[in-house]
């Protein structure tokens, strides 16, 4: 009797299992297909913003969804590559006598109804000087004052001509004053209680701004205000941030190259996705039309056969590069560093390890930056054979007083070597030292990882005793910039924006000190001397050819070898919408959504 | 020891535990390799702005210093801002936790009730062939690498076969629609769930299971159960009434302390799933050395294992009259 009854206990919890699984089945399909929601376009995120305070931002998911609200003065025009009036009326009128620039304003409205007035961006700049906002104070710093000359017109008083004004000052985000003068006022009062009415500087100031920035910063801004194409809807946090199209956009038919801008999708909506599996997934099931992310190589080949789906590739506004420590010999010697780039095969890098996803770089500055990039720069051993290569390394070294016991003997596929270098020593007759080469591991960047490998192998063939050393990005970064104990690192720089004045900080003597920029100690007077000229110098064709001459000098010194700028890859559904925008970094700009339409 | 000293001499131990704990992982991040500013500047900031965000967070001030603070803080409630987030710590794991628990203490309870219900069935009728083959399943999903399993089952249910949704916790599409009723998006979660729940249930299901069988194999071969035998009770009173309760202290156990730790999500589930809970938010802020908000979320998975740990001896009390403190 029990069997039995234990029977029916396992029978109906089998039942119950069942019922419950199709239950949940039938919940999915009882739940779609979902309602429809206008064309709306579907955009992946890898990420969610982590804040979405403009003062405040430091992740690039948040400058991603911020960018369709709050607009900057002068925007990079997608064609031209150069700045053009955007809530600017029209180009920036320069006066050198007096150190002013002055501009006019559009008419535009705030997404709560109210006018743009030049009180806000007054305002704005007013926020970024008094507390000194880190990543913006920089642009601002050499700022005398602004004033509104009336609502529409603004002059900016400059203590001293700064040329990064153009690039960056006029390109600084504005605020709504009417919204953030409470919490600003805030701020004020705790500066006042800190400081009182003296004034301060260094360290003083800094701790004086401490809660202020705090008040500040720490503002979620949970709804941005928007001037821009779309206006903030909803945020459900860790699922999706929903924008909406801006019916009154100032630029709305608005014409561009020939072309009235939109934008004429209904809206953005991003979702977001905690790792790039499930994300290319849901971009190949139709769930996105826009991955807003590189797509590593991995994925590729499987996208490229969807015929949904196109891929568009783009140079990254960055580069790779190897650095050398200059305080340490031989390293800190010119005609060491030289032969080591000749023996640095950048082709056989791209074709090899990047597998064609990447270009090879010959300066400091990425080929996207059109106007101040120097495609004249010295060379070594472009385009030549490999033992071509060791031969010329050789004989710079030798020239200069370098000699070795076995003298090294490229053989004929590059890398490989008839006879390898062994006991090289210095003019001065001491050994070289075993150096170490430093690079993020494999998990964090396996391509700047697999050239720290190939370097390795070059440079040892050739005689040099270098170890590659991967470590974490993070102590990597430490080792680097605040220990400044390293021979040779590869590591990069992203995001490097359109000013050039970036060259000044990564090899200007000034910042040769602990945490500087400069972690590799170059110092050169000829170089110091241009690049202060060239951060005062207004005149953007002067400039331009400072800065050539500033890339000429750095590429015959080589405190970096530059090695290559990536390329990146990104998938959008061509089923969906047309008219996608390439610009510098991806198809993931303001234009973009300005100008795609839906394909229906 | 009678349970109220008990009590409380577990609980002086656990402050003590704590602190020890506490202490642990801030000398741990600072030793760990990575300097949190170098994670948040960008080549445009000069070095007097990196300086005045150093000064921002703290960070410039000597350990001991830190230390100080930190517990003086801790004392006062206050977990500090996260270095990212520029919110309060606190608000950010108020937002997560009920996520994570949301879903991993639904999972704990079901693998817990189906391992212990199984166990107790397949130690019933041990050598049967739905005992080997129970068994076998259990271990079998026991072994699954849980990141293919659930990008398996994401690629057939959600994928191909469309029946659950790829990704997060609800569907904008539902959640915008004005005319979603509180049903329908309560529905809409379960129906995100679903995938999630579905593989921490059949990697761990299998281990409560055979934990249960085992142990409920052992309780059989206990006079009593004889003695119970020998009364003539009803088969089914002997194995629920008097072997079940028994065999479960063990797995209470491991149960008490699965749902502690519950709390911490799994990082790598939440992460598949894009589950917006907090191992997903602890796994950020380790990795971009956030020392405050990873600092708090460490503390809370440590208070709640040590609570629960109270709370387990206290339960085995009543579940087992025979122990005494």
């Amino acid at each position: 009797m029990h069997h039995s009854s234990r029977g029916s206990s396992t029978s109906y919890r089998a039942r119950l299992m069942w019922g419950l699984f199709g239950g949940l089945c039938l919940l999915g399909i009882l739940l779609g297909p979902y309602p429809a929601q206008g064309e709306l376009l579907k955009v992946g995120l890898l990420d969610e913003p982590k804040t979405l305070n403009p003062f405040a931002v430091k992740d690039i998911w948040a400058a991603k969804v911020l960018m369709s609200c709050y607009q900057r003065l002068y925007y990079r025009d997608y064609r031209s590559n150069k700045l053009i009036p955007w809530l600017a009326a029209g180009d920036p009128v320069w006066d050198p006598e007096d150190l002013t620039v002055t501009f006019r304003l559009r008419e535009a409205r705030w997404d709560d109804g109210s006018s743009f007035t030049a009180e806000d961006v007054i305002f704005t700049a007013g926020v970024i000087m008094k507390f000194r906002l880190p990543r913006y104070w920089n642009n601002w710093s050499f700022v005398e004052k602004i004033e509104a000359l009336d609502p529409q017109t603004v002059r900016i008083w400059l203590k001293k001509p700064m040329a990064i004004l153009w690039e960056r000052t006029l390109t600084t985000f504005v605020v709504e004053k009417s919204k953030w003068e409470p919490l600003v006022q805030r701020a004020e009062e705790a500066l006042y209680k800190a400081l009182g009415a003296k004034e301060a500087r260094g360290r003083a100031l800094r701790v004086a701004l401490a809660k202020p920035l705090e008040i500040l910063t720490s503002f979620p801004n949970e709804r941005p205000e928007s001037l821009g194409p779309f206006t903030f809807q909803q945020w459900r946090k860790g699922s999706f941030i929903f924008l909406k199209r801006n019916e009154n956009f100032f630029a709305k038919d608005m014409t561009f190259h020939g072309a009235p801008v939109g934008p004429y999708v209904d809206g953005i909506l991003f979702k977001v996705f905690g790792n790039m599996d499930t994300a290319v997934l849901a971009l190949k099931k139709g769930s996105i039309d826009y991955l807003w992310w590189g797509i590593e190589s991995g994925y590729l080949d499987d996208l490229k056969k969807d015929p949904k789906i196109q891929i568009f590739s783009t140079l990254k506004s960055g580069y790779r590069y190897l650095a050398f420590n200059l305080r340490r010999p031989p390293l800190s010697d010119r005609v060491f560093r030289q032969a080591v780039a000749y023996l640095v095969d950048k082709d056989f890098l791209v074709q090899r390890i990047l597998h064609g996803q990447a270009v090879t770089l010959d300066t400091v500055v990425p080929p996207d930056n059109t106007f101040y990039f120097n495609p004249h720069t010295p060379t070594y051993g472009k385009g030549l054979a490999w033992p071509e290569r060791v031969k010329r390394a050789r004989e710079l070294l030798l020239r200069a007083g370098y000699r070795w016991a076995v003298e090294p003997l490229g053989g004929k596929i590059p890398g490989q070597f008839m006879t390898k270098g062994e006991g090289l020593t210095m003019p001065d007759g001491r050994p070289v030292k075993k150096m170490h080469l430093l690079t993020p591991p494999a998990d964090y960047d396996a391509q700047r990882a697999q050239a720290g490998n190939m370097i390795q192998q070059w440079l040892r063939g050739f005689g040099i005793p270098i170890q590659w050393r991967p470590m974490s990005f993070g102590a990597m970064i430490k080792r680097v910039r605040a220990q400044q104990d390293f021979d040779m690192f590869v590591s990069g720089w992203g995001a490097l924006g359109s000013d050039p004045d970036y060259l000044r900080s990564f090899f200007h003597s000034r910042s040769d000190r602990p945490k500087g920029r400069n972690s590799g100690g170059y110092h050169n007077p000829e170089f110091d001397n241009l690049a202060d000229i060239q951060a005062e110098t207004m005149d953007l064709q002067e400039r331009r050819k400072i800065v050539l001459r500033l890339q000429e000098i750095l590429m015959e010194d080589l405190p970096y070898i530059p090695l290559y700028v990536p390329i990146n890859l990104e998938g959008v559904r061509k089923d969906r919408f047309r008219g996608w925008i390439q610009m510098t970094g991806g198809i993931g700009n303001l234009w973009s959504f300005l100008c795609i339409k839906p394909m229906k | 020891m009678n349970l109220r000293l008990f009590v409380l001499v577990r609980s002086v131990q656990i402050l003590i535990t704590f602190f020890i704990i506490m202490t642990l992982l801030f000398v741990l991040f600072r030793l760990a390799p990575g300097d949190p500013v170098a994670f948040l500047t960008d080549p445009q900031m000069t070095e007097e702005e990196v300086a005045l965000l150093s000064q921002q967070f703290g960070l410039d001030q000597p350990l001991h210093r830190q230390y100080l603070l930190y517990v003086w803080n801790f004392i006062r409630g206050e977990f500090g801002i996260s270095f990212y987030y520029h919110r309060p710590v606190v608000e950010i794991l108020k937002d997560r936790l009920p996520k994570t628990a949301l879903l991993f203490t639904t999972a704990t309870i079901l693998y817990a009730f189906a391992g212990i219900t199984w166990g107790k069935i397949l130690a019933w009728k041990r050598g049967s062939l739905l005992d080997t083959s129970v068994s076998l399943f259990g271990l079998l999903t026991h072994t699954f690498f849980l990141p293919w399993l659930a990008l398996i089952l994401i690629w057939i249910f959600a994928y191909h076969l469309g029946w659950f949704p790829l990704n997060a916790m609800i569907s904008p599409e539902i959640w915008l629609d004005p005319e979603s009723g509180w049903l329908r998006k309560g529905l809409d979660i379960l129906h995100h769930m679903v995938l999630p729940l579905a593989v921490l249930f059949l990697t761990h299901f299998g281990g409560y299971t055979l934990v249960m069988r085992s142990t409920m194999l052992e309780t059989l071969r206990e006079d009593y159960i004889l003695t119970a035998r020998a009364k003539g009770l009803p088969e089914k009173v002997i194995r629920n009434r008097h072997a079940a309760p028994n065999a479960a202290l063990p797995v209470v156990t491991s149960l008490g302390l699965s749902l502690a730790f519950s709390i911490n999500g799994g990082a790598i589930t939440e992460t598949i799933f894009s589950w917006p809970g907090l191992g997903r938010e602890l796994v950020f802020s380790v990795s971009n050395s956030d020392y405050p908000l990873a600092q708090a979320s460490f503390l809370l998975i440590a208070a709640f294992v040590l609570v629960s740990n109270l709370i387990v001896d206290i339960i085995y009390a009543y579940l087992d009259p025979r122990i005494r403190y």
